[in-house]
């Protein structure tokens, strides 16, 4: 097999071979992945560069086990859940470029968790964070639990309320999620009006209220927590950006003849100082968040000429607004994490009155995603009217500052895409996941590690989510997104 | 009655699905996999600690699965004694002490782990307090509290592993309960105080020796609003710091020599 395809020529490959193996001068560095040859001159050049720290292909390595691209939630629980079941079995690296995490969904999302969906998987893997968070202890601390990571958790259940059409369906969705191990408590009206007096519940049926296990929690302590356990078991954390792959050609035999397909080699990243790192790896997994589409573009997916290349992945950056009001009348303690059937949702925050509230824009108005500036039009047009209505003591409230983040939208179904890609088979997603990725990111990345380590789903079954339903156009229906 | 018939449904459910899950993926007896087993590999390539240290911390950890283990939910004990006098045997078995409806009598373990509690269902024995104190009763051991009707008084106070996490499974006893006591429970936050709103009777809430809780008048002050009726006492009088400050009042400034280097002045505000 030959090293072509598309793989961008350096300037010693334009020399003739004989001077090949001697240094030129070049203005970026640039250093070969795994399995390259390195001259021997660079190699003591590199001992002798920093006597008193790690060798510079320590701090990026020129091969792993396996490539997670994304540093946000989903790949620090991939690199830590490969590292954890396994924990000799794998070199992981992650690649991050903003280690500041100062863009990142991760940080910026209201940071909730609850048990109630529609498919039966997505409630499992809720279960499962929760679970996990319970136990955070066992997993997480570094040196025998002397300093506990503590993910600050407040326990508050959703409310989901449903009009007259959608009750049977409600009814369904709570025997399901209590079958699988959650407290729901279905609420008929007058019950809804005798728990929440200040609901206003005119067009409103049932409702469903989550006893245990949701609620909210900080994000960045999560994170921190993972990077610490991650970088104690030995998780190379590469502060880069991710610029092209490299591509090594296979000859496989057609109907007719031979055709040369292109497989992925290895990744060239470039660091922070300015040079090219490659690296070589044996399984890249895309937890790229809201720009998973750029990555799986430039490993040719979408625009590679074989069948399975052809469809993209459709993961493109959505933004979404979260406003902070304050009302001091609002209710209290007892404020549920109200999901309104016109799609906003409502929390409170804090012990002084705050308030977290923001909705689902409609299609026509999807705030454009070129920087993190906030709508405030939406609020008043959209979130404001709905909120007074459906809490007539909100009247006074005030809006006190918002934020904004992007989320990870599968425009195809709204639902995680996870699994190897029919074509690249070492090329794995964890995708799509939306405004349910922090919660979800725990289970998915313990999917990842068990899919890469035993090539199947042990403990939730996660294979409807495959990247071949975009291909058999299947689609799964998730009704209770918020 | 229902919580235990759907517990016991709920562990069939997911045997059943398993059993069907597993045979979907050839892993039945007959086509298991050749060779090692992943979990043999893995269990090869640990490094094992068989320092002194090592090996106490192997003991501590297998010591502690073993009580998590020990508070599971055993439904044949729910079904045979009913819910309130198996809560009772679990209760008195781990150092706690419990008192029936219409007898003053509080039950507890004797030196010679004597109890005096029935061994056989006995009609009309309904629990009406439980007292738990300075136990070890985590979150699994709420998994055996199930259907107590008439159950008015919780006592959990200076128990090590109450924590937030058990605060959110107090809805149990939302119906029912009137009386809370969680002194001295350090690992309890504000964010577990705040899980009190559910229980819809309470009248008495005993919060001593909580000082660790970081906004703990505003919180008593937020349960306060929402149950009226409740009395909530054990806490200090004296005003808080953190709270509040006197604009108006002059700064302190007091200077400390250390040992003869440049005294570092210490700034105090006077409440």
């Amino acid at each position: 097999m030959s090293y072509t395809g598309v793989k961008h020529l350096t300037k010693a490959d334009r020399l003739p071979r004989l001077f090949r193996y001697y240094s030129t001068k070049r203005s970026g560095k640039n250093v070969p992945p795994g399995g390259q040859y390195r001259s021997p001159w660079k190699i003591i050049k590199d001992e002798f560069t920093n006597l008193d720290g790690p060798l510079p292909t320590d701090l990026i390595p020129r091969e792993v086990d396996a490539l997670v691209i994304g540093g946000g939630l989903v790949g620090s629980s991939v690199a830590f859940w490969l590292k954890h079941l396994h924990p000799k079995a794998f070199s992981v690296a992650l690649v991050e470029r903003d280690l500041t995490y100062s863009r990142a969904s991760s940080m910026l999302s209201a940071g909730g968790v609850r048990h109630q969906f529609s498919v039966p998987e997505n409630v499992q893997l809720s279960l499962f964070a929760t679970e996990f968070l319970r136990n955070i202890k066992q997993y997480l601390s570094v040196l025998d639990e002397e300093d506990p990571p503590d993910v600050k958790f407040n326990h508050h259940g959703y409310l989901f309320l449903a009009p007259q059409d959608k009750a049977e369906e409600l009814v369904a969705h709570v025997k399901m999620q209590n079958e699988l191990g959650a407290r729901i408590k279905f609420l008929t009206k007058d019950k809804l009006a005798q728990q929440f007096p200040w609901l206003n519940l005119q067009d409103v049926e049932v409702g469903s209220y989550g006893l245990q296990g949701e609620g909210w929690f900080d994000p960045w302590l999560l994170i921190k927590s993972f990077f610490q356990k991650n970088i104690s078991y030995g998780v190379s954390y590469i502060h880069g950006e991710l610029d092209r792959f490299n591509f090594k050609s296979q000859a496989v035999s057609s109907g007719t003849g031979y055709i040369d397909k292109n497989y992925l080699d290895s990744a060239v990243i470039n660091g922070e100082d300015g040079n090219e790192y490659g690296i070589k790896f044996s399984h890249v997994i895309n937890c790229a968040g809201p720009w998973a589409g750029e990555v799986a573009r430039k490993a040719t997916i979408g625009t590679g000429n074989d069948v399975d290349l052809a469809f993209p992945l459709p993961v493109t950056p959505r933004k979404r607004f979260v406003y902070v009001v304050n009302c001091p009348n609002g209710p209290g303690l007892e404020t549920p994490v109200l999901i309104d059937p016109a799609g906003v949702y409502f929390r409170r925050e804090g012990l002084g009155g705050n308030y977290i509230c923001g909705g689902t824009p409609s299609e026509d108005r999807e705030p454009s995603t070129e920087d993190l500036s906030i709508d405030y039009s939406f609020f008043e047009e959209a979130v404001k009217p709905q909120l007074e209505y459906r809490i007539p003591t909100l009247k006074n409230l005030k809006l006190k500052s918002a934020w904004s983040c992007y989320h990870d939208y599968n425009e195809f179904d709204e639902n995680l895409v996870i699994g190897r890609h029919p074509f690249h088979n070492n090329f794995l997603f964890a995708n799509g996941l939306g405004g349910h990725a922090v919660q979800h990111s725990i289970g998915v990345g313990r999917a990842i590690a068990e899919l890469i380590m035993a090539e199947d789903f042990k403990s939730i079954d996660l294979s409807k989510f495959g990247f071949d339903r975009f291909l058999r156009n299947d689609f799964i229906n998730e009704e209770m997104i918020t | 009655m229902a919580a235990l018939v759907r517990t016991v449904q709920l562990k069939i459910l997911q045997q059943q699905k398993q059993a069907i899950w597993m045979s979907q993926r050839g892993m039945t007896s007959n086509t298991k996999r050749k060779g090692f087993s992943l979990k043999s590999m893995r269990r090869l390539q640990q490094d094992y600690d068989i320092s002194y240290t090592g090996l106490n911390r192997f003991l501590q950890k297998r010591l502690k699965e073993e009580f998590e283990k020990s508070e599971s939910f055993i439904p044949e004990r729910h079904q045979f004694l009913g819910p309130d006098l198996a809560t009772a045997h679990f209760v008195v078995a781990r150092e706690g002490s419990v008192k029936f409806v219409g007898n003053d009598r509080w039950f507890k373990e004797d030196e010679n782990k004597n109890n005096f509690l029935p061994n056989r269902p006995v009609m009309d024995m309904y629990l009406e307090a439980i007292n738990c104190s300075n136990t070890m009763i985590s979150y699994r051991g709420l998994d055996n509290f199930i259907d107590l009707e008439y159950l008015k008084y919780l006592n959990f106070s200076n128990c090590h592993h109450v924590d937030d996490w058990f605060m959110s499974r107090l809805h149990q006893f939302s119906e029912t309960l009137e009386f809370l006591d969680i002194s001295g429970c350090k690992n309890v936050t504000d964010r577990g105080l705040e899980c009190l709103h559910i229980l819809k009777k309470l009248q008495g809430l005993k919060l001593s020796d909580m000082d660790h809780v970081e906004n703990l008048d505003l919180i008593v002050l937020l349960l306060q609003e929402r149950f009226p009726d409740c009395v909530i006492f054990g806490i200090d009088s004296k005003p808080q710091k953190q709270i509040e400050t006197d604009i108006n009042s002059k700064p302190q400034i007091i200077t400390e020599k250390d040992s003869g280097t440049k005294p570092h002045l210490q700034i105090k505000t006077r409440t």
